[in-house]
Parts: C-alpha cells; sequence; structure tokens
C-alpha cells in the first residue's frame, strides 16, 4: 500500500468494475456488504484512520466518506435497474398471445321471428296500444261466429281450418256455458283476431290494444306453412274513424321499414271489417319502380307494391256480439304477418326456413 | 275468375289499356293477380275475386264494375223475352201442372230453393259446339263438351248464372220435384262418383230418384249424350247456405255450387233467355210450350238508410254528397232523397253482399279510391289498457336476453308433432296428448305437451351436420289433456351439448354439465325474482340420467310441493337411439307456473358492520349423500351461523373407497357485537357434535 488515497482510488476503480457484472439483488447485497458493511472494506480504512500519519487522516478520513457515498449512490442505482429489469421481465412472461380469440364469442341469438315480434310490440307500445295473449286452442265460436264469419258463409274457405278431436275432450277450458248454442267445438286459431274478441268481451271501450301469437292453417308449400305467426291490432271509442286507421298504419310501416316508404291502401273483404282495404308497402327489391336494372322484379311481379296487411273499420256484426252499441262507436282493426313482414326486411327467400332452426340460418340473423 | 277482354267488350265500349283496366278493378277492390295472353295473343285478366262479391263472377257482373269506374253504360242483351207460365204460391207450397209442357214442376222446399224455372226443348242435335264457343270456354279454362253443356257453362261465365239440362226422356212420368234428401238415399253425379245423401241436402228429383244435386252437380243418369233429342233446362236460384253445407260436407266444389254459395243475382230470368236463344240457335232445337217458373213469393230488393253525416264521421275527410249519389247510380242502387241526411238507397238484385249501412260505406270509398281519405291519428281519450301479459312479456324478454347471453340460440317449432317422438322420450304422456282431427300428416297430429322432443330433434340434426356444440331454447306453449280440459302453458326449455359457456379455445375439454344446467335455472329463477327449491324426484323422472336429475318445484305455504319442470342429462338410453354420440343436457320449466309464483319483494334489508369470521369444515361422508341438503341443516345449529357455503369437493385415491371429502366454509357473526373465541368454538362445537351423532359423518 503506498499511500491511502492510492488505495482509495484502487478500492473506489475496484467497485465499479465489480458491481458491473451484478446481476440480482443477492449478489448486490453481497457486494454491498463487501465494501459498506461492518467488516466491510471501508469500515477497514475508517478503523484504521489512527494509524495513520496525523497529517493524511482528514484528507483519508473524507476520501473514504465520499467514496461510501458514491457506492451507496451506485448501489442505490444498480438496485433500481436490477427491479426494473427484473418488473420487464414478470411482464414479459406475462404477456399472451392477443391475436386468439376473445372469451365466449360462440353466437346464441333470438329468432328473427321473435325479433320482429318485439320490434312490431315496442312499436304499438310506444302508440299506447296495450299487448293482449289469447289461447291458441280456440272455440269455434270465437274464431269465427264472434267475428262475424257465419257457419255456411264463404269466407270460412279463406282459412282451412285444423280441428281438435273433440270426442276425446269435452270441457273444453274456454268454452263458456252462457253463450248457450254457441260453438264450443274445439280448433285451432286460424288468425289471432278472436283475442279481439275475448278482449271485447271483458272491457268496456276505449280499446286500443294488439294481439301477438302462432295461428294455424291447413297449407304447407313454397309460401305457407301450417303455423305462422300474427299480429292483430284493435282500436275502439266514440269517433274512430277510417282516416285514423290509415295514419296509425302508415306511422307502423313507416317506423318498422323506413321513413320514407310508400304506402297504398286498397279496397278488400274480410268477414269482421266494412269497410276493409289491404295496405301495400313500395317494393323493398326495386324500390316501387317495378323493375331493377331493367329486368322485371319477381317480388312484386312488376307491380311494384307488396301486400303486407289486412285492415278495416270493425263491422257492426262484430260489435254487436260483443254486446258493444255500433250506434255509438267505432273502430278499427288490423292483422299483419310476422313471417312475410320478417321475410321482406331481411330478405329470406322462402318461409319454411323460419321452422328449421338450422345454425347457418339463424346466425347471421 | 278469369276474365277475356274481347268478352268483356261485347258487354261494354272503352278505349283505356289492358294496364290501367287492371289497375282501376285493383283499386276497387277486385285483385287482378295475373295479366295473361290466351292462344290469339289476347289479354286475359286473372281476378282474385272475395267470396262477398258473388255478382263479380261473371263477365257481366265485372262489365257492370267497368261500368262504374268508367262512367260509361253497359250493352243491354239484345235479346227477347221468352213468354213466362208462372204460379206463384200464396202460403203453401204445392205443384203446378201446365199441359203445354213436357214437364211437371213440384217444390217442396221454397226456402231451400224459392225460384226455380224450367224450359223444355226437343228435336235437339247434340253436337261439337261452334268454334265461337269453344273458344270463349279454352279462354276461361272450360273444357268444351257439347254444345248443350258448353252453353250452359258460356251462360255461367257470361252472366253468372249456373244452369244444368237434363235429359228430358230420363224424367220418369215427366215430373220433376225440388225436395230434401232422404236419409240414405244415393245419387251417382256426373263424375261416376256415387254419393249417399242426408236430409239437408237439396235435390232435384223424379218420381223415383234424385236427378241431381241442386246447385252442385247433375246425376249420371240424366247427362245429355249424342243420343238427346229431348231436353229440360233448369234455372234457379238455390239457398246459399244449403248449397255450401251439401258440397262442402261430400267435398265437391263445381262452378256451379261455387257461385250458388256466393249467391245469384235473384234475377235469373234474363240469363236464362239468353240460353233459350243459344239452345234454338246453336243447337236448333225447338222450344215446346212456354217457360214453366216456381217462384212462390218473390224477391224484393233491399233498401237501406244511408246518412251521408255518418259516412263522414266513419271514414272521415271531406265529401260532397252529389258524390255518392254518382257513385251509387253508377253502381246501379237507386237513391231516394226522403230526408236531407237520411237517403233510402235500394240495391240492385245481383248485389247480396249489401245489406246494411257500412256496406254502402264500402261501396262509397272502394269507388271513390281509398286515397282520398287523409290520414289522421286516433284520439287517446283514456290511459293504455293495462294488457293481460305485459309483466309476461317483458320477464321472457329478459329470459331470452339471458339465455342468449349464455350462447343459446332461440328455436320455433310447429306446435304439433308425431305421437312417436313424445312418447320416445316419455311413454306416460299418452293419456294426455291433443290430436288433430284433420292433420297434415301423422308427424303432426298431436298438440306438443313438451318443447323437448323438437329441441332434441333440432340438436340432432345439428350433431348429424358435425355441429356437436349446440344450444337451443324455447319459450312456448304446451298442450296437454287432462281430466279437466285441454291445458295450454308456456314453457321454457333448453337442450344442450359440447363445451360449456364462455370456454375458450383452451378449453375444448370443458364439456357442459349437470352443474351449468343447474346454475341456468337458478339464474334465470333470479332474474325472475321467484324463488324455487330443487328437490329429488320422488320417481326418477324416466327420459333423464337416473343419476344426473333433479326436480324443479315450489313448496307453497300449506307444505304442498308444486311441480316446476326438471333438469339433468338425457337418459343415455334415448341419446343412444336417437343417435347422440356425446352427452346432451337439458332442462324444461314451466313458465306459466312460474310466473304465477309469488314475486320477490326487494326491499332494504338491514346489516351489521360487526367483524363476521369464518371457519371450515372438511367432512367425510358416504359419496351418495346430497352433501348440499346438509347446508340449511347445519345452519339451523346456530343462529350466529349467517352463511354456509362448500368450495371443495374430492373423491379419489386418498380416501376409502365410497367415500368423498366435502369442506364446507361457515360465516359466523352476532347482530350487535365481536364474537368471542370461546363462543365460536362452542357454535363449531355443537355443528360437530350434530354431524357426529346425529348424521355419523366423520370430520376430517
Amino acid at each position: 500500500m503506498s499511500t491511502g488515497v492510492e488505495n482509495l482510488a484502487q478500492l473506489e476503480s475496484r467497485f465499479f468494475d465489480e458491481i458491473q457484472s451484478v446481476t440480482s439483488e443477492d449478489l448486490l447485497n453481497r457486494l454491498k456488504s463487501q465494501y459498506l458493511g461492518k467488516q466491510g472494506f471501508i469500515s477497514e480504512i475508517l478503523r484504521n484512520l489512527g494509524q495513520m500519519p496525523p497529517e493524511e487522516r482528514p484528507k483519508m478520513g473524507a476520501g473514504a466518506n465520499l467514496l461510501k457515498k458514491k457506492i451507496e449512490e451506485e448501489c442505490r442505482t444498480a438496485l433500481e435497474k436490477i427491479q426494473n429489469l427484473k418488473k420487464e421481465k414478470k411482464i414479459r412472461e406475462e404477456s399472451v398471445d392477443t391475436s386468439l380469440p376473445g372469451r365466449g364469442l360462440a353466437e346464441g341469438g333470438l329468432h328473427p321471428l321473435t325479433q320482429t315480434l318485439q320490434e312490431v310490440q315496442k312499436i304499438f307500445k310506444e302508440i299506447g296500444f296495450s299487448i293482449f295473449e289469447g289461447p291458441e286452442i280456440e272455440t269455434e265460436y270465437y274464431n269465427f261466429e264472434a267475428l262475424n264469419i257465419a257457419e255456411d258463409h264463404p269466407a270460412r274457405d279463406m282459412q282451412d281450418t285444423f280441428y281438435i278431436n273433440v270426442v276425446a275432450h269435452r270441457g273444453h277450458p274456454e268454452s263458456d256455458t252462457k253463450q248457450g248454442r254457441h260453438s264450443d267445438l274445439p280448433l285451432l286459431r286460424t288468425h289471432t283476431s278472436p283475442v279481439q274478441a275475448h278482449v271485447m268481451k271483458n272491457h268496456k271501450p276505449p280499446i286500443r290494444m294488439i294481439a301477438p301469437g302462432a295461428v294455424y292453417r291447413r297449407d304447407f308449400d313454397v309460401s305457407h306453412t301450417p303455423m305462422f305467426h300474427q299480429v292483430e291490432g284493435l282500436v275502439v271509442d266514440q269517433d274512430i274513424q277510417f282516416s285514423d286507421l290509415k295514419g296509425t298504419l302508415i306511422y307502423f310501416l313507416q317506423s318498422f321499414f323506413g321513413e320514407n316508404l310508400k304506402v297504398r291502401f286498397r279496397s278488400s273483404y274480410f268477414p269482421f271489417t266494412e269497410p276493409s282495404a289491404e295496405a301495400d308497402i313500395q317494393c323493398v327489391i326495386c324500390q316501387g319502380k317495378g323493375h331493377k336494372n331493367d329486368v322485371p322484379c319477381r317480388l312484386c311481379k312488376t307491380t311494384g307494391w307488396l301486400e303486407v296487411m289486412g285492415c278495416g273499420m270493425v263491422h257492426p256484426g262484430v260489435f254487436e256480439k260483443a254486446g258493444y252499441d255500433s250506434k255509438k262507436i267505432t273502430g278499427f282493426a288490423f292483422g299483419l304477418g310476422i313471417e312475410r313482414l320478417t321475410m321482406l326486411k331481411r330478405g329470406i327467400p322462402d318461409i319454411r326456413l323460419f321452422y328449421q332452426n338450422d345454425l347457418r340460418f339463424l346466425n347471421p340473423l | 275468375m278469369k276474365l277475356p277482354l274481347t268478352w268483356l267488350k261485347e258487354f261494354i265500349n272503352y278505349s283505356i289499356s289492358d294496364e290501367a283496366l287492371a289497375k282501376r278493378l285493383t283499386d276497387v277492390g277486385l285483385e287482378v293477380e295475373e295479366v295473361l295472353k290466351d292462344s290469339k295473343g289476347k289479354t286475359i285478366l286473372g281476378l282474385n275475386i272475395t267470396p262477398n262479391r258473388g255478382d263479380a263472377l261473371s263477365v257481366l257482373g265485372l262489365a257492370r264494375e267497368v261500368s262504374a269506374i268508367l262512367e260509361k253504360p253497359i250493352q243491354q242483351s239484345k235479346t227477347k223475352a221468352v213468354k213466362l207460365v208462372r204460379k206463384t204460391f200464396t202460403a203453401q207450397p204445392g205443384n203446378f201442372k201446365n199441359e203445354k209442357v213436357f214437364v211437371n214442376l213440384k217444390l217442396s222446399h221454397p226456402k231451400q230453393c224459392p225460384r226455380y224455372m224450367m224450359a223444355v226443348f226437343k228435336n235437339v242435335k247434340v253436337e261439337a259446339s261452334p268454334e265461337w264457343l269453344q273458344h270463349r270456354l279454352e279462354q276461361v279454362g272450360i273444357r268444351s263438351i257439347n254444345n248443350i253443356v258448353d252453353i250452359t257453362n258460356y251462360i255461367l261465365m257470361a252472366y253468372g248464372q249456373p244452369l244444368h239440362a237434363f235429359d228430358r226422356q230420363k224424367i220418369s212420368n215427366s215430373q220433376i220435384i225440388i225436395r230434401t234428401a232422404k236419409a240414405g238415399e244415393k245419387i251417382l253425379t256426373l263424375d261416376a262418383k256415387e254419393h249417399e245423401l242426408i236430409s239437408s241436402d237439396l235435390v232435384i228429383a223424379d218420381l223415383e230418384k234424385p236427378l241431381a244435386l241442386a246447385g252442385i252437380m247433375g246425376g249420371l243418369d240424366s247427362e245429355i249424350t249424342s243420343n238427346t233429342s229431348e231436353i229440360a233446362l233448369e234455372c234457379a236460384w238455390f239457398d246459399p247456405s244449403t248449397i255450401r253445407k251439401t258440397a262442402r260436407r261430400l267435398g265437391i266444389q263445381t262452378d256451379s255450387s261455387y257461385r250458388f254459395e256466393r249467391s245469384v243475382d235473384f234475377n235469373i230470368q234474363n240469363a236464362f233467355f239468353e240460353a233459350i236463344r243459344l239452345i234454338q240457335e246453336v243447337a236448333q232445337a225447338d222450344l215446346v210450350g212456354e217457360v214453366s217458373e216456381l217462384y212462390p213469393k218473390p224477391f224484393v230488393q233491399k233498401k237501406i238508410k244511408f246518412s251521408p253525416t255518418r259516412l263522414e264521421r266513419v271514414i272521415g275527410g271531406t265529401w260532397k254528397h252529389s258524390e255518392f249519389k254518382k257513385i251509387f247510380s253508377n253502381l246501379g242502387f237507386i237513391v231516394k232523397e226522403s230526408k236531407k241526411d237520411l237517403w233510402d238507397v235500394t240495391v240492385p238484385s245481383w248485389r247480396a253482399d249489401v245489406s246494411r249501412e257500412e256496406d254502402l260505406f264500402e261501396e262509397i270509398v272502394r269507388s271513390a279510391g281509398l286515397d282520398r281519405i287523409p290520414a289522421t291519428f286516433p284520439k287517446m281519450t283514456a290511459p293504455p289498457m293495462s294488457g293481460n301479459v305485459h309483466e309476461l312479456l317483458s320477464q321472457e324478454e329478459k329470459v331470452k336476453e339471458l339465455l342468449i347471453s349464455l350462447e343459446f340460440h332461440e328455436a320455433i317449432h310447429f306446435s304439433f308433432i308425431s305421437p312417436e317422438e313424445v312418447l320416445l322420450i316419455d311413454s306416460t304422456l299418452e293419456d294426455q296428448l291433443i290430436h288433430v282431427t284433420n292433420p297434415l300428416g301423422h308427424e303432426f297430429s298431436i298438440m306438443r305437451p313438451t318443447l323437448l322432443p323438437s329441441l332434441l330433434k333440432t340438436l340432432q340434426y345439428h350433431h348429424r351436420h358435425k355441429i356437436t356444440r349446440a344450444r337451443f331454447f324455447e319459450l312456448r306453449n304446451r298442450f296437454i289433456k287432462t281430466q279437466d280440459g285441454m291445458i295450454e302453458r308456456k314453457a321454457l326449455s333448453a337442450v344442450l351439448s359440447g363445451v360449456r359457456a364462455q370456454a375458450d379455445c383452451r378449453e375444448q375439454n370443458a364439456g357442459t354439465d349437470f352443474f351449468e344446467v343447474k346454475g341456468i335455472i337458478s339464474k334465470i329463477v333470479k332474474l325472475a325474482q321467484r324463488h324455487i327449491q330443487f328437490i329429488t324426484p320422488k320417481e326418477k323422472i324416466v327420459f333423464l340420467h337416473p343419476g344426473k336429475q333433479i326436480q324443479i318445484a315450489y313448496q307453497h305455504e300449506d307444505q304442498t310441493i308444486e311441480d316446476l319442470g326438471v333438469l339433468g342429462e338425457l337418459h343415455p338410453e334415448i341419446a343412444l337411439k336417437m343417435d347422440f354420440k356425446h352427452p346432451v343436457y337439458l332442462f324444461e320449466l314451466d313458465w306459466t307456473g312460474l310466473m304465477d309464483l309469488p314475486k320477490e319483494n326487494r326491499s332494504f334489508v338491514p346489516y351489521s358492520d360487526q367483524p363476521v369470521v369464518l371457519r371450515d369444515l372438511a367432512l367425510l361422508m358416504e359419496s351418495d349423500r346430497t352433501a348440499g341438503d346438509l347446508m340449511p341443516l347445519l345452519q339451523k345449529q346456530d343462529p350466529s351461523i349467517r352463511k354456509i357455503k362448500i368450495f371443495d369437493v374430492y373423491e379419489g385415491e386418498k380416501l376409502p373407497i365410497g367415500k368423498k371429502s366435502v369442506a364446507y366454509s361457515l360465516e359466523l357473526g352476532l347482530e350487535n357485537r365481536t364474537m368471542t373465541e370461546e363462543e365460536i368454538n362452542q357454535v363449531m362445537q355443537k355443528v360437530m357434535n350434530y354431524l357426529r351423532n346425529s348424521l355419523g359423518i366423520e370430520i376430517r
């Protein structure tokens, strides 16, 4: 050892060499105690200060303390660096393949018919209509007679009916003994209109209701399924006019299909309304032009119009059956097919697809 | 109804284009469905005539409509009236005999046949029709048979009046009787089919037997053949509902019955005179004597009161009263303005469908066009009604959203299926099936008492297409026959197979299981704010795995248990029969039943700020013990036990065979102060004593 100060300089450069290779907190602590610990180099220098010539002592003492600070400072920096590296490593290790798909993405979905039903219900509810449901197994009375469809009227041919085996089913819950001779022969309702008759029987006007539900007719081909869905509507009050029917249905059709949709009304016939009409909308394929890209439109058969709803002013005979005074009140009724609305809106080519429940059909809808 | 426009032009002269005509007819309620061309390139309109408009089922009838639309007159037929021998009956129906005619008529049922006419011809030449006649029939799709039959069909199409020609020599004793059939009487009709008749059927008979089913079809015996030389031609007005009843019962629909059912013009004579003229001309036949007629009580044209202001009130918009008069007159109605706001409107003989004031409103609006009516909005004069299903529908929407978030698809199936599909799953349902009387086939012959067969079939379809991870639910009515009648209730049912919800691509082995389905039911019930219990069924549910099934139930205040459904794994035997190669889980919940349960009252529940203590208990018990059922039992041991959870279940090599270890975590606490260590130990000791002494369960 030449001079103490030289010693200090050597010690310092040794420390800075050694710390370069320190990669963990453990090694750092060990190095630190080697230099700064009670038995460490700095302590030793300070302990041996008394054996030094007095004139060197202050310089040596100050040098050792300075070195101590330097080492402490360097150890702090090194510790921080090591900790950061460790954190970075942990984060690196935790990372995932972010390109893999998210969890729980298997698709589920509402049936398109339910989506349409819900949408239709929402539109009517917003303008003050209430929703009623009725039985799917109806009686002949409610399905036909209460709606002014007499037994031997050809209007019954408009709806080919499924009957329920009556021998096996006496005492249908819907049969009403007070109706006396009214037919309680059970059948599958051919339309949702019987719900009108039930509601009118149990409520006094004013009435503003819709009745959604499944209905049944004996037809099964490209454009008919033996079960399908309708929404029936009824408004009864003192001064209901045909113009109110027009306004309401135009509002509904434009809410459902789009604001600028053209709607027209044509005279028609239903036994339970008089006057009766059909509501047509402009063709959704050719936009009412009859042709698209110079090709005749197959959907509307070039007429530019699509029939979507039946409607009319409630026939006084229906009011009389319900016990209403047909001279004092008027009303309108309408009916629409949920399958048809859905097919037109979503471009579904075949009604039978709704009932196959094929995921390839359901998923994109 | 096919309308050849060349034929139409014989009745009315007009100049608008075929397309414009088609549009105008559609606008007035006579919908033109198609525009066709005949063999000579002439336009034929195909119209869809609504059942009320029997009058529009002829060229003349449609010409009247065109006349009203275009305000141009109909060209009157130039046929001269033939002299009529008429006997009017007063009270008693009877017969009448005219020595000059070859046929005597007898009418015993004037209600079913208010008017009957007959003309007799001799020296008839039955042969092929002239070309013009054949072409006319071809245009409307009727096969040409011979000149006599063709003329009757021509008149039917031209005037809407069905006629029938009998071979006069086949009528025994020259006696025609219009009567109802005797029960059991038989008739062989033109189509060579034999029909057994009932007493409500109307027949045209001679003294021996029925010759024709009135208004529907003639008999084979009295058919016009090439040997026929004398004919008796019938023109009648039959009661629509009588004709319809018989036609429907026998399953026969003819052009004739179709028109009688929809009512023909009660002024039948004009068409008849035209037919007589044609038979004389075309078949060179001689009319014998005069035309006979039975018409006991002549029809009177209906008169309806019409109030123009009431029309304005019911229809809306503004109208000129002169416009009403013009429309009525164009359509053949006669208006008499007896009072300013109460007119007498006389209905033309051919409009059987118009009988009330509202029918007159329809005539006005369909003629004026519905575009004339403005669009307004009905005034709300009362708050919305409450509806009978608002709460139910909002719950349905919510539960459907929940199931969708659990990766289910909603399915919708027909309500009718085959009995076998039901019985494969549950043969005990056989007595509860509701049968459709006239199904479209055996596979649609019963109303579903459960939604599961349809859902399983849909799942099976996907499995066959290699889609084994699929989940479907359905919320709809099911139909069950009981002693009290037919019950229609909504069920919420689901089937599922493959990985459980929220599994991802690294967890392909995490298949769905009993507990996922049980959890789904709990979620549904919680969402619906109801309470249910899961109970072990008293008898095994036949279509579920015997070891993986549970019943969903509700215990009423009087302790009765209401069955609300089942959940579990599809029985492996059924799965095998249905060709499922993967386990299938399912549930069926009585949705109506659930909705009928009292709704949970959600209000504030006070809670304590005192700390709680957690203590664990590991129990060794028989493998078949229902560990979940212990929880309420343990909780009863001390009021300081607030909650119990099962946090670990182990069964395996470290344990004796037939044993399992179940670890329970107990949460203890008092309302108003902290429990002491000693108190805690006392409670735990009480619980352990109960387990050991009362249940024989070992504490690990």
